[in-house]
């Protein structure tokens, strides 16, 4: 009886962090989201200054979301992200239209991507 | 999170993780109870086999979440903790999941049927046999291939070790000697539990010429309230 309370307990906070934790992703990704279209229509009209400024608060909401999602997600999935948004850095500094641009199409597909992947979903569990 | 990680800090990184799923499913573990240890049932052995395989890829790889390690070894758990639940409470749940005793040998003869089905070999029966010290099979009433893998033997009546009780002798009631003293700390549960007192202890100690109980290495009551003491080694000299 003891043992299944235990396995009570446990399923209840299985699914409940599970359940948040989802939560959590999607709404923090789906952010970051935004900013990064943002940033593509600042480029798009070539106000790169602007563009500078959300990529700079992009950087900062990246460094607090990093704290949590290791230990939600694949790290190498983490990294993908903080690579990329250090070379989306360098060429806004640089003004180069055409690598911004492909740098933040990748990162808007990451950023889809990971919450998809973490999702109560059959595909997942298959 | 590799990219901000030193390398002198990756090693404390596996060193912690092993330590933290090592107390996990050592709790598991035991909590699982003690039956896991010895006698594996079917599902127990696969429980164990895959908490061990499962433990161990989060703790080498650091690239991976340590929830995603601990969350499928305790999903294991519960699916062993309402297993072993319904095995419990349902004869035919046990049936199914731990199988039911097979005879082997029945009345001296070999049931060969049973031993092809259990895919148990006469070197294995024999084996065992030995281990057991019986050496002739036809001595043997029963043998009876437990679910655990055990066998358990059953002998002919005129096979069977002479009893005290075949002849007539009257044992004394030798009950459950009580440890008192473990490496000279007094264990006061125990004392109360034979229903002595620390005076006795003290009494005991003046008889037997000891001058505290810190010098005693090993001390038990038996069922007469007879007190059997070892000495420390360092008292000895």
């Amino acid at each position: 009886m003891k043992q299944l309370a235990y396995s009570l307990i446990i399923v209840i906070l299985i699914i409940t962090v599970g359940t948040l934790t989802i939560k959590m992703l999607k709404k923090e990704s789906e952010s970051l989201h935004d900013l990064f279209t943002e940033i593509e229509n600042s480029i798009y009209i070539d106000e790169w200054e602007k563009a500078k400024n959300i990529v700079k608060e992009t950087q900062n909401q990246w460094d607090k979301y990093k704290k949590i999602w290791p230990m939600l997600i694949d790290h190498l999935e983490i990294d993908n992200v903080t690579v990329k948004l250090s070379e989306l850095q360098a060429y806004i500094l640089n003004q180069d239209k055409t690598e911004s641009l492909s740098k933040l199409a990748a990162l808007k597909v990451l950023m889809k991507h990971i919450p998809e992947k973490e999702s109560f979903i059959i595909q997942n569990i298959l | 999170m590799l990219l901000s990680i030193d390398r002198e800090i990756f090693m404390l990184i596996v060193f912690i993780r092993t330590i933290i799923l090592f107390i996990l499913i050592v709790a598991l573990m035991r909590i699982m109870g003690k039956r896991q240890i010895g006698q594996l049932q079917a599902s127990e052995l696969v429980v164990s086999l895959i908490i061990a395989d499962l433990a161990a890829i989060p703790m080498g790889n650091v690239g991976i979440p340590l929830l995603s390690g601990i969350v499928p070894i305790l999903t294991l758990f519960i699916g062993e903790a309402v297993l072993s639940y319904i095995s419990l409470r349902s004869q035919t749940a046990r049936k199914i999941l731990s199988g039911k005793p097979s005879i082997i040998i029945s009345k001296g003869k070999i049931v060969e049927n049973e031993l092809n089905k259990q895919r148990f070999s006469i070197d294995d029966l024999v084996e065992q046999l030995r281990i057991k010290n019986v050496s002739n099979i036809e001595d043997v009433e029963y043998a009876i291939l437990e679910t655990g893998g055990n066998l358990s033997i059953i002998l002919k009546t005129a096979k069977m070790p002479v009893l005290k009780e075949d002849l007539n002798i009257n044992a004394k009631y030798e009950g459950l000697p009580i440890t008192l003293i473990i490496d000279g700390v007094l264990i006061n549960e125990n004392l109360s539990a034979a229903g002595l007192n620390i005076n006795w202890i003290n009494n005991e100690l003046k008889i037997n010429k000891i001058a505290s109980v810190k010098d005693i290495f090993f001390a038990f009551v038996t069922n007469d309230k007879v007190f059997k003491y070892q000495l420390k080694e360092s008292q000895k000299r």
